[in-house]
């Protein structure tokens, strides 16, 4: 309010030296003898009107500009109230388009645009590993040696950490609990710029043998396990029956990697064949992106030389962290902003044409408002002060909107958590001064979008004949159908655009959740557990304990079959695959790669996967026994297209395993992935697991008689019966793991439907209003050729027509678009087209049909004109 | 007393602007004297609308080319006036429309009696 002061300050003063003047002035002319009150009326008369030169003064200082916009303000808002039928059509239709926006933005910005919290997150790089040839591109995986390569010969990075991902079961008081963490390089927390809320960091001596046995907590464990004890500092914990010492407690909001609830040293091996690290780093000041790739190029090409490792396609990039925690959202928040963006455009066009109709009913007001002398600015001005003003209070209420909607829209994202090496960044979608200006912005940027064109209209309006006769206003709104028309054309394709990409994930969607998957998904139940290494490093105790847990679940009355998995799970993320020879037949190309499942023998009737030839697993095949494989029936149609596979031997590529005889063939799991075709598996039994951690880490599978979540408390008394502190965890329905694997294609699909459904009721909407607007400025005509005799249905059709072609022309160009924009959606879609005929025809027979239907309600005003009242009103 | 209106000469756009700032030049003075002065020295043919010579000096000021300040001034010093002060941003522009005008002012000689000039 500092201007209004000002402008009173600046008035005062204007009117004490006006004063001092007359006063002057009369005191002259009383001097040169004219008496005094005349003297003081003459001295007025000289200076003239006061106060309209104070109106002067007042618009040569700035205020005015505002002072005027208030004043605008105040005469658009008192419009609005005698006229709430338009107010509320009008900021309801914007409501909706920048309130959808302003959704997903704040989306956006949570997890694209947010700085993450680490110190000076701009200059932290993570590395990728790239390999065109087999399609991979994810965070490279460093082995020990190679990070102290990179550590020591880079010249870019003021810091460079390593990491991964561990897990481990904590015991000691209470329920077992399973734990995710990680082993961390020392460096890592002051990398990030992170200090823990309590206690202390790594030192640097801890990454030594004896040393480390220490560990940090985050907050949230802290919190939920040990009750925020402050004493837990220096306490000892077991983790995997192996006792650490607490040194300090990270704070709830430092998620790296994200959901670790403990961190531990990592110790540097001299072992290079298990290439497990993250590898994350700070560029030096002063250091480029790319000048610090052409370095990573150069070591990376030196390494390769170095562990003859060289030609295999592999290339180590640098992507921004910030980058690679969005990575997997990125696509997906993109298609939804423009999705929502169209939205808004065709709620704009919408408005306009409500303004537009609007503009023309008031063309009498406008007329007399130049004529008494308000500039053509001044109107425009004025007009455009409207539009603001809508748009402006539809923003608000936009953003109350999705503030109300922030933690349903966090949920709306689809998780990425189960695939592995991909960050879940942290999504914090509070309002902040990105999302505000995002807000005004937007509101700002529709106002004047659709406020423009009547606006523009206002000035052209010839005087004389708009104050004299209202007919005339008609004519000169005449002009206006071609722009009323432009927008309505507009708001067709545009729709027709999101329709169609709303029906290709549909359909898309529908494929996926259509898809046999070759096995009997219902009344699956699965939680996986992990026996740490310590107590169960003999294969006999593994074995037993296995053993042991089936029975106990084989004994349930509501379970029906049990099994376990290890690794590769359907629809879980994940799994081993790799390459195999077959005995007698030359390797396989090097980017043909085969599942490895290792099963017990109840795993196929739990799962109902079919058994198609031979015999499946089954007691006898122990350790002891002859090595055993299944394999699917793509195995056989690669490998054994024109015999049996039954009896022949097969080496499945593990270090050191012997061969294994094929004793049976079951029928193809299929999961929608990337592949098209089902992939090539091969199962080992349980008993004759390759490698110990293949025993180790083990998803119970059992099928149920009932709904089979309320199982999950028996599968977690069986195994702990066998062994308390035995953890369970990642327990879930078959049900839930599909529909967590489609949740990125189920939101695209519901997000996009919406905004296609709210496109096709605004666009009816506009072309309703539109016809209605035209029927009524041909009331005239309507009732001519009424009353020479053309027929109700005549009269309808004259006015579908005109419907109709607009619809079509609009039609015609959003077919073009949509041709061009689906294309950019081809690999979101599973099993269809971006093309797909039969979307694109249902698309246009349902926009077609929508319009005339539109057209039709407004059309029945139109025949319903009495030619008689019409014409003697005229 | 002033001369008849018909004798009087409209003042050109502008020109009073340059005319408050060149009368300034003497030294500090408030609205009436300035207004007194401009019509003295032209012989009372340039009459200063009261009307726009209070609006012009509010602007002027806002341009920075001129002070204010309130004083008191009168015969028992009971009256305060604004008086007005040319400021080193004031002289400049006054060099400036000066030069302007000369240039006008000529331009305008050569066009109306074209054969006087040389």
């Amino acid at each position: 309010m500092r201007w209004w002061r000002r402008k009173k300050a600046g008035d005062e003063d204007l009117e004490r030296d006006l004063r001092a003047h007359l006063e002057l002035e009369a005191q002259e002319l009383h001097e040169a003898g004219v008496p005094k009150d005349e003297a003081h009326y003459a001295a007025r008369r000289a200076l003239g009107n006061t106060t309209s030169l104070k109106e002067e003064m007042r618009a040569m200082w700035r205020w005015t500009s505002l002072e005027r916009v208030a004043q605008d303000a105040r005469y658009v808002l008192r419009m609005l109230r005698r006229n709430p039928a338009f107010a509320i059509a009008a900021i309801l239709t914007l409501t909706l388009g920048i309130g959808a926006n302003t959704a997903i933005f704040s989306l956006v910005n949570a997890v694209l645009l947010r700085p993450l919290p680490f110190r000076d997150p701009g200059g932290l790089m993570s590395f990728w590993g790239e390999n065109p040839q087999l399609g991979f591109m994810g965070p490279a995986s460093v082995c020990d040696p190679d990070f102290l390569t990179w550590r020591q010969q880079n010249r870019s990075f003021s810091e460079i950490a390593a990491f991964h991902a561990q897990t481990a079961n904590l015991t000691g008081s209470g329920t077992p609990e399973r734990l995710l963490g990680s082993a961390v390089t020392v460096n890592l927390f002051h990398l990030l710029g992170r200090e823990p809320a309590l206690g202390r960091a790594f030192l640097a001596d801890e990454a030594t043998a004896g040393h480390d046995n220490v560990v940090l907590l985050n907050q949230k464990l802290w919190a939920r396990y040990f009750l925020s004890e402050r004493s837990i500092l220096g306490r000892s914990i077991t983790l995997d029956n192996r006792a650490f010492t607490v040194v300090g407690v990270m704070p709830a909001d430092f998620q790296f990697p994200s959901q670790a609830d403990f961190w531990t040293p990592l110790k540097l091996s001299g072992d290079c064949s298990n290439a497990s690290n993250q590898v994350i780093a700070r560029l030096r000041p002063g250091i480029s992106q790319g000048k610090a790739q052409n370095e990573v190029n150069i070591i990376a090409h030196r390494l390769a030389q170095e562990r003859h490792r060289g030609g295999n396609g592999w290339k180590t990039s640098l992507v921004s962290l910030q980058e690679q925690m969005s990575a997997k959202l990125r696509p997906t928040l993109l298609l939804l902003l423009c999705a929502v963006g169209v939205v808004l455009l065709i709620a704009c066009a919408n408005v306009a044409n409500l303004l537009l109709a609007r503009g023309t009913a008031r063309q009498h007001e406008m007329a007399t408002r130049r004529a008494l002398g308000a500039s053509r600015g001044r109107i425009a001005g004025q007009l455009l002060a409207e539009s603001l003003c809508l748009a402006l209070i539809a923003g608000s209420l936009g953003l109350l909107f999705s503030f109300l909607a922030r933690h349903a829209l966090v949920s709306l994202l689809p998780s990425v958590s189960n695939q592995p090496g991909f960050m879940q960044p942290v999504v914090n979608n509070a309002i902040d001064i990105r999302v505000l200006s995002f807000v005004f912005l937007s509101s700002i940027g529709a106002g004047i979008l659709f406020g423009l064109a009547p606006a523009l209209q206002s000035p052209g309006l010839d005087l004389l004949s708009a104050l004299k006769d209202s007919r005339a206003v008609a004519r000169s709104a005449s002009r206006l159908p071609s722009a009323r028309n432009a927008f309505i054309v507009a708001e067709v394709a545009l729709t027709l655009v999101l329709l169609v990409a709303a029906g290709l994930l549909t359909r898309s969607f529908i494929r996926l959740r259509t898809l046999d998957p070759g096995f009997v998904p219902d009344r699956i139940l699965t939680a996986t557990l992990e026996l740490p290494e310590t107590r169960y490093r003999d294969e006999s105790k593994r074995i037993s304990f296995h053993n042991s847990v089936l029975d106990r679940l084989d004994s349930l009355p509501g379970i029906r079959h049990a099994g376990t998995v290890s690794f590769g799970l359907p629809f879980s993320g994940g799994g081993l695959r790799g390459d195999i020879t077959v005995e007698g037949q030359p390797p396989p190309p090097p980017e043909l790669s085969v599942s490895k499942l290792v099963v017990s023998p109840g795993y196929f009737p739990a799962m109902g996967i079919p058994l198609l030839k031979g015999r499946a697993f089954s007691g006898r095949d122990t350790n002891r026994s002859t090595p055993a494989v299944m394999v699917n029936a793509s195995f056989v149609r690669q490998f054994f297209p024109n015999e049996s596979p039954i009896g022949k031997r097969i080496n499945p590529g593990f270090t050191g395993s012997p061969l294994y005889q094929v004793i049976g063939v079951v029928g193809d799991v299929k999961e929608p992935g990337h592949e098209k075709k089902p992939p090539i598996a091969l199962y080992l039994p349980y008993s004759q697991a390759p490698w110990p951690f293949l025993q180790a880490f083990v998803t119970i599978v059992v099928r149920t008689r009932g709904e089979p979540l309320t199982m999950t408390n028996d599968v977690r008394e069986a195994v702990q019966s066998v062994d308390p502190e035995i953890p369970v965890f990642d327990v879930a329905s078959m049900g839930q793991l599909i529909s967590k694997s489609v949740s990125e294609p189920r939101t695209n699909m519901l997000v996009v439907g919406l905004f296609a459904a709210l496109a096709l009721i605004l666009a009816t909407v506009g072309i309703y209003g539109v016809i209605t607007y035209s029927v009524t400025q041909r009331t005239r005509e309507i009732a001519i050729r009424a009353a020479l005799g053309a027929t109700r249905a005549q009269v309808l059709t004259i006015v579908v027509r005109q419907g109709l072609a607009l619809t079509l022309v609009g039609v015609a160009l959003g077919l073009v678009a949509s041709l061009a924009v689906t294309r950019l959606l081809a690999n979101r879609l599973y099993e269809i087209q971006a093309t797909d005929p039969e979307t694109f025809l249902v698309v246009i027979l349902l926009l077609i049909a929508t319009s005339v239907v539109a057209s039709l309600l407004a059309a029945r005003r139109a025949a319903r004109v009495d030619p008689m009242v019409a014409l003697r009103y005229e | 007393m002033p001369k008849k209106s018909s004798d009087r000469i409209e003042l050109l756009q502008g020109t009073l602007d340059m005319l408050i700032l060149r009368t300034l030049l003497f030294g500090p003075a408030h609205g009436h004297q300035i207004a007194k002065h401009i019509q003295r020295t032209t012989d009372d043919l340039l009459q200063v609308e009261h009307g726009s010579l209070y609006p012009a000096l509010h602007r002027l000021e806002r341009k920075g080319w001129l002070a204010a300040k309130w004083e008191a001034a009168g015969k028992d010093l009971k009256r305060e006036f604004k008086y007005y002060r040319l400021t080193p941003a004031g002289k400049k522009q006054l060099t400036l429309e000066e030069s302007k005008w000369k240039q006008m002012a000529g331009a305008i000689a050569r066009v109306m009696w074209p054969a006087e000039e040389g």
